[in-house]
Protein backbone atom coordinates (compact mmCIF):
# COMPACT_ATOMS: atom_id res chain seq x y z
CA UNK A 1 0.00 0.00 0.00
CA UNK A 2 1.45 3.29 -1.14
CA UNK A 3 2.08 6.08 1.47
CA UNK A 4 -0.56 8.52 0.42
CA UNK A 5 -2.72 6.03 0.87
CA UNK A 6 -2.31 5.33 4.17
CA UNK A 7 -2.48 8.89 5.18
CA UNK A 8 -5.71 9.24 3.27
CA UNK A 9 -7.25 7.11 5.61
CA UNK A 10 -5.75 8.34 8.39
CA UNK A 11 -7.44 12.00 8.36
CA UNK A 12 -10.78 10.87 7.17
CA UNK A 13 -11.00 8.23 9.32
CA UNK A 14 -9.50 10.41 12.47
CA UNK A 15 -11.54 9.37 15.53
CA UNK A 16 -14.66 11.63 15.58
CA UNK A 17 -13.64 13.14 19.34
CA UNK A 18 -10.54 13.84 18.03
CA UNK A 19 -11.27 15.18 15.03
CA UNK A 20 -13.70 17.02 16.68
CA UNK A 21 -11.57 18.78 19.04
CA UNK A 22 -9.66 20.11 15.41
CA UNK A 23 -13.05 21.36 14.42
CA UNK A 24 -13.56 23.40 17.67
CA UNK A 25 -10.84 25.38 16.77
CA UNK A 26 -12.43 26.44 13.29
CA UNK A 27 -14.73 29.52 12.30
CA UNK A 28 -18.13 29.78 11.45
CA UNK A 29 -16.99 29.42 7.52
CA UNK A 30 -14.02 27.36 7.63
CA UNK A 31 -16.57 25.01 9.61
CA UNK A 32 -19.53 25.43 6.94
CA UNK A 33 -18.32 25.57 3.44
CA UNK A 34 -14.65 24.28 4.30
CA UNK A 35 -14.36 21.20 6.55
CA UNK A 36 -17.68 20.23 6.72
CA UNK A 37 -17.78 19.31 3.06
CA UNK A 38 -14.34 18.16 2.87
CA UNK A 39 -15.77 14.36 3.03
CA UNK A 40 -18.67 12.26 3.85
CA UNK A 41 -16.82 11.73 7.73
CA UNK A 42 -16.06 15.32 8.28
CA UNK A 43 -19.44 16.27 6.94
CA UNK A 44 -21.25 14.27 9.45
CA UNK A 45 -19.44 15.10 11.92
CA UNK A 46 -20.15 18.92 11.40
CA UNK A 47 -23.69 17.98 11.18
CA UNK A 48 -23.98 15.77 14.03
CA UNK A 49 -21.94 17.33 16.88
CA UNK A 50 -23.89 20.24 18.05
CA UNK A 51 -21.10 21.62 20.83
CA UNK A 52 -19.02 22.82 17.58
CA UNK A 53 -21.71 25.08 17.42
CA UNK A 54 -21.52 26.33 20.70
CA UNK A 55 -19.48 29.68 20.64
CA UNK A 56 -20.19 30.94 17.33
CA UNK A 57 -17.88 34.86 16.36
CA UNK A 58 -19.27 35.71 13.46
CA UNK A 59 -17.58 39.38 14.40
CA UNK A 60 -15.00 39.94 11.62
CA UNK A 61 -17.79 38.93 8.72
CA UNK A 62 -19.31 42.03 8.06
CA UNK A 63 -16.42 43.41 5.98
CA UNK A 64 -15.47 40.56 4.04
CA UNK A 65 -19.14 38.81 3.81
CA UNK A 66 -21.85 39.72 1.71
CA UNK A 67 -24.99 40.89 4.32
CA UNK A 68 -27.59 37.60 2.80
CA UNK A 69 -24.15 35.15 2.92
CA UNK A 70 -23.70 35.65 6.46
CA UNK A 71 -26.71 35.87 7.95
CA UNK A 72 -27.27 32.54 6.04
CA UNK A 73 -24.47 31.41 7.50
CA UNK A 74 -25.28 32.35 11.54
CA UNK A 75 -29.14 31.11 10.36
CA UNK A 76 -27.23 27.70 9.74
CA UNK A 77 -24.94 27.67 12.72
CA UNK A 78 -27.63 28.02 15.25
CA UNK A 79 -29.34 25.27 13.61
CA UNK A 80 -26.87 22.92 13.68
CA UNK A 81 -26.31 24.29 17.52
CA UNK A 82 -29.71 22.56 17.92
CA UNK A 83 -30.85 24.76 20.66
CA UNK A 84 -27.23 24.34 22.23
CA UNK A 85 -25.62 28.18 21.42
CA UNK A 86 -23.94 29.61 24.39
CA UNK A 87 -22.52 32.52 22.90
CA UNK A 88 -23.24 34.66 19.69
CA UNK A 89 -20.78 37.51 18.44
CA UNK A 90 -21.56 39.25 15.15
CA UNK A 91 -21.03 42.30 13.48
CA UNK A 92 -22.86 44.87 10.84
CA UNK A 93 -24.78 42.04 9.22
CA UNK A 94 -27.23 41.20 12.15
CA UNK A 95 -30.50 42.32 11.40
CA UNK A 96 -33.82 42.27 13.41
CA UNK A 97 -35.12 39.15 11.46
CA UNK A 98 -31.74 36.93 12.60
CA UNK A 99 -32.14 38.46 16.08
CA UNK A 100 -35.41 37.23 16.61
CA UNK A 101 -34.21 33.45 14.42
CA UNK A 102 -31.74 33.12 16.79
CA UNK A 103 -34.05 34.40 19.57
CA UNK A 104 -36.38 31.11 18.97
CA UNK A 105 -33.95 28.97 18.96
CA UNK A 106 -31.06 29.72 21.09
CA UNK A 107 -32.65 29.79 24.87
CA UNK A 108 -29.56 28.95 25.60
CA UNK A 109 -27.50 31.30 25.18
CA UNK A 110 -25.73 33.37 27.57
CA UNK A 111 -23.18 36.11 25.99
CA UNK A 112 -24.35 38.26 22.71
CA UNK A 113 -22.55 40.37 21.71
CA UNK A 114 -23.38 42.87 18.61
CA UNK A 115 -20.92 45.40 17.17
CA UNK A 116 -21.86 48.25 14.09
CA UNK A 117 -25.41 46.20 13.84
CA UNK A 118 -26.98 49.31 11.99
CA UNK A 119 -29.62 47.09 11.07
CA UNK A 120 -30.80 46.25 14.57
CA UNK A 121 -34.18 48.35 16.25
CA UNK A 122 -34.52 49.43 19.40
CA UNK A 123 -37.90 47.20 19.44
CA UNK A 124 -36.21 44.16 17.41
CA UNK A 125 -33.60 44.04 20.12
CA UNK A 126 -36.04 44.20 23.08
CA UNK A 127 -38.26 41.18 21.19
CA UNK A 128 -35.54 39.29 20.86
CA UNK A 129 -34.44 39.91 24.03
CA UNK A 130 -37.38 37.99 25.61
CA UNK A 131 -36.11 34.40 24.28
CA UNK A 132 -32.69 34.64 26.09
CA UNK A 133 -33.74 34.32 29.49
CA UNK A 134 -30.03 32.77 30.80
CA UNK A 135 -27.97 35.82 29.21
CA UNK A 136 -25.30 36.45 31.38
CA UNK A 137 -23.05 38.73 28.93
CA UNK A 138 -24.40 41.57 26.38
CA UNK A 139 -21.85 43.85 24.48
CA UNK A 140 -23.64 46.41 22.32
CA UNK A 141 -20.99 48.74 20.45
CA UNK A 142 -21.37 51.31 17.82
CA UNK A 143 -25.20 50.11 17.18
CA UNK A 144 -28.40 52.23 17.10
CA UNK A 145 -29.76 50.82 20.08
CA UNK A 146 -30.16 53.36 22.96
CA UNK A 147 -33.06 54.24 25.66
CA UNK A 148 -35.39 52.29 26.74
CA UNK A 149 -33.58 49.65 25.35
CA UNK A 150 -31.56 48.91 28.43
CA UNK A 151 -34.92 48.35 30.39
CA UNK A 152 -36.67 45.69 28.02
CA UNK A 153 -32.58 44.27 28.32
CA UNK A 154 -32.56 43.79 32.33
CA UNK A 155 -36.71 43.15 32.38
CA UNK A 156 -35.52 40.13 29.96
CA UNK A 157 -32.01 39.05 31.11
CA UNK A 158 -32.59 38.90 35.26
CA UNK A 159 -29.07 36.59 35.17
CA UNK A 160 -26.87 39.68 33.35
CA UNK A 161 -23.61 39.99 35.12
CA UNK A 162 -21.99 42.35 32.38
CA UNK A 163 -23.15 44.81 29.66
CA UNK A 164 -22.04 47.35 27.72
CA UNK A 165 -23.44 49.87 25.76
CA UNK A 166 -20.84 51.53 23.68
CA UNK A 167 -21.26 55.02 21.99
CA UNK A 168 -19.38 57.97 20.26
CA UNK A 169 -19.69 60.69 22.88
CA UNK A 170 -19.00 62.98 20.26
CA UNK A 171 -21.27 62.85 17.41
CA UNK A 172 -23.30 65.90 18.48
CA UNK A 173 -20.28 68.00 20.17
CA UNK A 174 -20.51 70.70 17.39
CA UNK A 175 -24.36 71.80 17.10
CA UNK A 176 -26.03 70.75 20.30
CA UNK A 177 -25.82 72.59 23.76
CA UNK A 178 -23.98 70.54 26.48
CA UNK A 179 -27.28 70.30 28.60
CA UNK A 180 -29.11 68.80 25.47
CA UNK A 181 -26.93 66.11 25.23
CA UNK A 182 -27.46 65.09 29.05
CA UNK A 183 -29.29 61.71 29.28
CA UNK A 184 -30.08 58.97 31.90
CA UNK A 185 -32.69 57.23 30.44
CA UNK A 186 -30.16 54.30 30.01
CA UNK A 187 -28.76 54.98 33.42
CA UNK A 188 -31.80 54.63 34.80
CA UNK A 189 -32.71 51.51 32.98
CA UNK A 190 -29.74 49.74 34.15
CA UNK A 191 -30.31 50.79 37.63
CA UNK A 192 -33.45 49.67 37.73
CA UNK A 193 -33.49 46.60 35.55
CA UNK A 194 -30.12 45.07 36.00
CA UNK A 195 -29.88 44.26 39.64
CA UNK A 196 -27.08 41.30 39.30
CA UNK A 197 -24.56 43.07 36.94
CA UNK A 198 -20.91 42.59 37.74
CA UNK A 199 -19.61 44.34 35.11
CA UNK A 200 -20.56 47.77 32.97
CA UNK A 201 -19.04 48.98 30.28
CA UNK A 202 -21.02 52.68 29.26
CA UNK A 203 -18.18 54.36 26.82
CA UNK A 204 -19.28 57.89 25.24
CA UNK A 205 -22.77 57.70 26.86
CA UNK A 206 -24.30 60.83 27.86
CA UNK A 207 -25.17 59.92 31.66
CA UNK A 208 -24.51 62.66 34.46
CA UNK A 209 -23.58 62.63 38.08
CA UNK A 210 -27.78 61.84 38.90
CA UNK A 211 -27.85 58.43 36.30
CA UNK A 212 -24.47 57.60 37.87
CA UNK A 213 -25.24 57.65 41.43
CA UNK A 214 -28.25 55.70 40.86
CA UNK A 215 -26.60 52.99 38.99
CA UNK A 216 -24.00 52.80 41.97
CA UNK A 217 -26.80 52.16 44.45
CA UNK A 218 -28.71 49.60 42.58
CA UNK A 219 -26.28 47.60 41.35
CA UNK A 220 -24.74 46.50 44.34
CA UNK A 221 -22.58 43.80 42.83
CA UNK A 222 -21.34 45.99 40.28
CA UNK A 223 -16.89 45.08 40.48
CA UNK A 224 -16.00 46.82 37.32
CA UNK A 225 -17.02 50.31 35.69
CA UNK A 226 -16.03 51.75 32.20
CA UNK A 227 -17.37 55.02 31.42
CA UNK A 228 -14.85 56.47 29.78
CA UNK A 229 -15.95 59.45 27.57
CA UNK A 230 -19.01 60.17 29.00
CA UNK A 231 -18.48 63.93 29.43
CA UNK A 232 -21.20 64.66 31.03
CA UNK A 233 -20.16 63.15 34.58
CA UNK A 234 -18.36 65.61 36.70
CA UNK A 235 -16.43 63.36 38.71
CA UNK A 236 -16.90 65.33 42.25
CA UNK A 237 -16.34 64.46 45.82
CA UNK A 238 -19.49 62.47 46.59
CA UNK A 239 -19.29 60.04 43.16
CA UNK A 240 -15.36 59.76 43.72
CA UNK A 241 -16.45 58.05 47.65
CA UNK A 242 -19.22 56.67 46.06
CA UNK A 243 -17.16 54.81 42.81
CA UNK A 244 -14.55 53.44 46.09
CA UNK A 245 -16.03 50.54 46.29
CA UNK A 246 -15.37 49.70 42.63
CA UNK A 247 -12.48 47.55 42.12
CA UNK A 248 -11.68 48.14 38.48
CA UNK A 249 -12.97 51.72 37.81
CA UNK A 250 -12.02 54.01 34.44
CA UNK A 251 -13.15 57.38 34.22
CA UNK A 252 -14.20 59.46 31.58
CA UNK A 253 -10.78 61.14 30.25
CA UNK A 254 -9.09 58.02 30.51
CA UNK A 255 -7.10 56.34 28.12
CA UNK A 256 -9.26 54.58 25.26
CA UNK A 257 -6.29 52.90 24.04
CA UNK A 258 -6.90 49.01 25.24
CA UNK A 259 -10.63 49.97 23.92
CA UNK A 260 -11.10 46.87 21.50
CA UNK A 261 -13.16 49.03 18.71
CA UNK A 262 -10.93 52.19 19.46
CA UNK A 263 -10.08 52.47 16.06
CA UNK A 264 -13.73 53.39 15.29
CA UNK A 265 -13.36 56.35 17.86
CA UNK A 266 -11.38 59.31 17.02
CA UNK A 267 -9.16 60.74 19.65
CA UNK A 268 -10.26 63.47 21.91
CA UNK A 269 -7.63 65.41 20.39
CA UNK A 270 -10.33 65.93 17.60
CA UNK A 271 -12.03 68.24 20.10
CA UNK A 272 -9.91 71.23 18.47
CA UNK A 273 -11.44 70.29 15.46
CA UNK A 274 -9.82 71.11 12.59
CA UNK A 275 -11.82 71.10 9.45
CA UNK A 276 -11.24 67.72 8.00
CA UNK A 277 -12.09 66.55 11.48
CA UNK A 278 -15.49 68.17 11.45
CA UNK A 279 -15.84 66.53 8.15
CA UNK A 280 -15.39 63.19 9.73
CA UNK A 281 -18.23 64.23 12.33
CA UNK A 282 -20.41 65.03 9.72
CA UNK A 283 -19.86 61.36 8.21
CA UNK A 284 -19.93 59.91 10.75
CA UNK A 285 -23.07 61.37 11.92
CA UNK A 286 -24.75 59.61 8.30
CA UNK A 287 -23.29 56.22 9.43
CA UNK A 288 -25.26 56.60 12.73
CA UNK A 289 -29.06 58.06 11.72
CA UNK A 290 -29.01 56.39 7.92
CA UNK A 291 -28.42 52.51 7.68
CA UNK A 292 -27.91 52.43 4.04
CA UNK A 293 -24.65 50.34 2.95
CA UNK A 294 -22.65 53.30 0.99
CA UNK A 295 -22.33 55.23 4.51
CA UNK A 296 -20.87 51.84 5.69
CA UNK A 297 -18.24 51.87 3.24
CA UNK A 298 -17.53 55.44 4.35
CA UNK A 299 -16.58 54.03 8.12
CA UNK A 300 -14.05 51.39 6.12
CA UNK A 301 -12.25 53.88 4.54
CA UNK A 302 -11.79 55.60 8.05
CA UNK A 303 -10.33 52.39 9.19
CA UNK A 304 -7.87 52.07 6.55
CA UNK A 305 -6.68 55.51 6.59
CA UNK A 306 -7.02 56.46 10.22
CA UNK A 307 -5.45 53.71 12.06
CA UNK A 308 -3.22 50.34 11.50
CA UNK A 309 -6.60 48.25 11.48
CA UNK A 310 -5.84 47.70 15.02
CA UNK A 311 -9.69 47.22 15.77
CA UNK A 312 -9.31 43.26 16.45
CA UNK A 313 -5.93 42.75 18.01
CA UNK A 314 -6.98 41.88 21.24
CA UNK A 315 -9.70 39.82 20.24
CA UNK A 316 -9.90 37.22 22.25
CA UNK A 317 -12.30 33.92 20.76
CA UNK B 1 16.94 12.61 24.21
CA UNK B 2 13.75 11.25 25.93
CA UNK B 3 15.32 8.99 28.02
CA UNK B 4 18.04 11.87 29.53
CA UNK B 5 15.05 14.09 29.86
CA UNK B 6 13.73 11.24 32.30
CA UNK B 7 16.71 10.52 33.91
CA UNK B 8 17.47 14.25 34.89
CA UNK B 9 13.90 14.61 36.73
CA UNK B 10 14.71 11.48 38.79
CA UNK B 11 16.87 13.87 41.33
CA UNK B 12 13.83 15.25 42.27
CA UNK B 13 12.38 12.55 43.71
CA UNK B 14 9.04 11.02 43.61
CA UNK B 15 7.68 8.15 42.09
CA UNK B 16 8.69 6.94 38.84
CA UNK B 17 6.62 5.78 36.46
CA UNK B 18 7.46 3.14 33.57
CA UNK B 19 5.34 3.82 29.60
CA UNK B 20 5.98 1.28 27.11
CA UNK B 21 5.02 2.36 23.64
CA UNK B 22 3.52 -0.16 21.40
CA UNK B 23 6.91 -1.06 19.62
CA UNK B 24 7.85 -1.81 23.31
CA UNK B 25 10.05 1.09 23.82
CA UNK B 26 10.32 2.41 27.72
CA UNK B 27 10.48 5.43 29.54
CA UNK B 28 10.85 6.39 32.69
CA UNK B 29 9.09 9.44 34.21
CA UNK B 30 7.89 10.85 37.23
CA UNK B 31 4.28 10.34 38.49
CA UNK B 32 4.20 14.43 38.02
CA UNK B 33 4.81 14.25 34.62
CA UNK B 34 3.20 11.29 33.66
CA UNK B 35 0.17 12.14 35.39
CA UNK B 36 -0.33 15.32 33.16
CA UNK B 37 -2.05 12.57 31.38
CA UNK B 38 -5.73 12.44 32.37
CA UNK B 39 -5.47 8.32 31.65
CA UNK B 40 -2.45 8.00 33.27
CA UNK B 41 -3.56 9.76 36.12
CA UNK B 42 -6.38 8.19 36.64
CA UNK B 43 -4.58 4.72 36.76
CA UNK B 44 -2.40 6.25 39.32
CA UNK B 45 -5.20 6.72 41.69
CA UNK B 46 -6.65 3.93 41.26
CA UNK B 47 -2.96 2.17 42.02
CA UNK B 48 -2.47 0.02 38.64
CA UNK B 49 0.68 1.94 37.21
CA UNK B 50 2.90 -0.87 39.31
CA UNK B 51 3.95 -2.72 36.80
CA UNK B 52 4.24 -0.12 33.91
CA UNK B 53 1.63 1.58 31.55
CA UNK B 54 1.23 -0.19 27.80
CA UNK B 55 0.48 1.74 25.31
CA UNK B 56 -0.81 -0.07 22.64
CA UNK B 57 -1.85 2.85 20.52
CA UNK B 58 1.41 5.28 20.97
CA UNK B 59 4.35 4.12 18.75
CA UNK B 60 7.66 4.94 20.58
CA UNK B 61 8.61 8.10 18.25
CA UNK B 62 5.34 9.60 18.99
CA UNK B 63 5.91 8.53 22.44
CA UNK B 64 9.27 10.37 22.83
CA UNK B 65 7.53 13.28 21.87
CA UNK B 66 5.29 13.14 24.02
CA UNK B 67 7.19 12.61 27.13
CA UNK B 68 9.84 15.63 26.57
CA UNK B 69 6.72 17.66 26.38
CA UNK B 70 5.25 16.07 29.55
CA UNK B 71 8.80 16.45 30.88
CA UNK B 72 8.85 20.53 29.77
CA UNK B 73 5.60 21.46 31.42
CA UNK B 74 5.64 19.52 34.36
CA UNK B 75 7.44 22.23 35.76
CA UNK B 76 3.95 24.40 35.27
CA UNK B 77 2.70 23.13 38.83
CA UNK B 78 6.05 22.27 40.54
CA UNK B 79 6.81 26.48 39.79
CA UNK B 80 3.43 27.46 40.43
CA UNK B 81 4.69 28.99 44.08
CA UNK B 82 7.77 30.76 42.83
CA UNK B 83 7.00 33.35 40.57
CA UNK B 84 10.52 34.18 39.32
CA UNK B 85 10.54 31.10 38.36
CA UNK B 86 7.48 30.65 36.91
CA UNK B 87 8.13 33.53 34.69
CA UNK B 88 11.21 32.42 33.45
CA UNK B 89 10.05 28.63 32.92
CA UNK B 90 6.94 30.28 31.06
CA UNK B 91 9.37 31.67 28.24
CA UNK B 92 11.17 28.84 27.69
CA UNK B 93 8.56 26.71 27.57
CA UNK B 94 6.79 29.30 24.97
CA UNK B 95 9.64 28.40 23.24
CA UNK B 96 9.36 25.09 23.21
CA UNK B 97 6.03 24.74 21.99
CA UNK B 98 6.80 27.21 19.49
CA UNK B 99 9.79 24.93 18.04
CA UNK B 100 7.65 21.48 18.21
CA UNK B 101 4.40 22.67 16.90
CA UNK B 102 6.33 24.06 14.24
CA UNK B 103 8.13 21.19 13.31
CA UNK B 104 4.97 18.92 13.11
CA UNK B 105 4.04 17.49 9.75
CA UNK B 106 1.79 15.23 8.23
CA UNK B 107 1.66 12.42 9.20
CA UNK B 108 3.74 12.77 12.73
CA UNK B 109 1.14 15.95 13.46
CA UNK B 110 -2.15 13.35 12.96
CA UNK B 111 -0.36 10.61 14.96
CA UNK B 112 0.41 13.33 18.15
CA UNK B 113 -3.12 14.52 18.10
CA UNK B 114 -4.39 10.86 18.50
CA UNK B 115 -2.11 10.44 20.93
CA UNK B 116 -2.88 13.45 23.18
CA UNK B 117 -6.39 12.33 22.62
CA UNK B 118 -5.96 8.88 24.07
CA UNK B 119 -3.99 10.01 26.86
CA UNK B 120 -6.05 12.65 27.43
CA UNK B 121 -3.40 15.95 27.56
CA UNK B 122 -5.51 18.78 27.14
CA UNK B 123 -2.87 21.50 26.51
CA UNK B 124 -0.99 19.17 23.68
CA UNK B 125 -3.87 18.78 22.43
CA UNK B 126 -4.84 22.35 22.10
CA UNK B 127 -1.74 23.39 20.52
CA UNK B 128 -1.38 20.36 17.85
CA UNK B 129 -5.73 20.82 17.04
CA UNK B 130 -4.87 24.72 16.72
CA UNK B 131 -1.88 23.56 14.00
CA UNK B 132 -4.45 21.61 12.10
CA UNK B 133 -7.07 24.69 12.43
CA UNK B 134 -4.99 26.46 10.77
CA UNK B 135 -3.71 24.81 8.10
CA UNK B 136 -7.19 24.37 7.38
CA UNK B 137 -8.01 27.66 7.82
CA UNK B 138 -9.42 29.90 5.00
CA UNK B 139 -8.74 26.89 2.23
CA UNK B 140 -11.25 25.61 0.39
CA UNK B 141 -12.44 22.47 -0.06
CA UNK B 142 -10.41 20.85 -2.35
CA UNK B 143 -7.83 22.44 -1.28
CA UNK B 144 -7.97 20.59 2.31
CA UNK B 145 -8.80 17.46 0.35
CA UNK B 146 -4.96 17.90 -1.20
CA UNK B 147 -3.39 19.27 1.92
CA UNK B 148 -4.34 16.57 4.32
CA UNK B 149 -4.63 13.92 1.29
CA UNK B 150 -8.35 12.71 1.40
CA UNK B 151 -10.43 11.50 -1.18
CA UNK B 152 -13.60 13.36 -2.07
CA UNK B 153 -16.23 10.47 -1.29
CA UNK B 154 -19.35 12.32 -2.12
CA UNK B 155 -21.43 10.65 -4.31
CA UNK B 156 -22.88 13.07 -7.06
CA UNK B 157 -25.76 13.62 -5.34
CA UNK B 158 -24.50 14.45 -2.08
CA UNK B 159 -22.76 17.23 -4.19
CA UNK B 160 -25.58 18.49 -5.22
CA UNK B 161 -27.16 18.52 -1.76
CA UNK B 162 -24.30 20.69 -0.54
CA UNK B 163 -24.74 22.96 -3.12
CA UNK B 164 -28.17 23.13 -2.60
CA UNK B 165 -28.07 23.54 1.14
CA UNK B 166 -24.76 25.70 1.02
CA UNK B 167 -25.98 27.60 -1.85
CA UNK B 168 -25.49 31.50 -0.26
CA UNK B 169 -22.20 30.58 -0.04
CA UNK B 170 -21.37 29.35 -4.12
CA UNK B 171 -22.71 31.64 -5.98
CA UNK B 172 -19.77 31.74 -8.53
Amino acid sequence: MAEGEVESRDWAEMPSDALAAVFGKLDVTDLLVGAGVVCRAWRRLAAIDPTLWRRVDMSHQGDIMEVDEAVAMARAAVDRAAGTMEAFWADSFVTDGLLLYISERASSLKSLQLSMCLNVSNEGMAEAMKGFPRLEELDITFCTLYGDVCASVGKACPELKCFRLNERYTLQMDYAAPDIMDDDTEALGIASNMPKLRELQLIGNKLTNDGLMSILDHCQHLESLDIRQCYSIQMDDALKSKCSRISDLKLPHDSISDFKYRAYIFSSSAFSGSDLELDMYDDLLDVVTDDDDADFDDMDDYDDGGSDGGMYDEFDI
Amino acid sequence: MAAAAAEATTDGGGKMIILISADGKRFEVTEAVASQSQLISNMIEDDCTENGVRLPNVDGDILTMVVDYCNMHAGDAAAAGDTMKASSTEEELKKFDAELVQALENPVLFKLILAANFLNIKSLLDMTCQRVADMMSGKTPEQMRETFSIENDFTPEEEAAIRQENAWAFDD
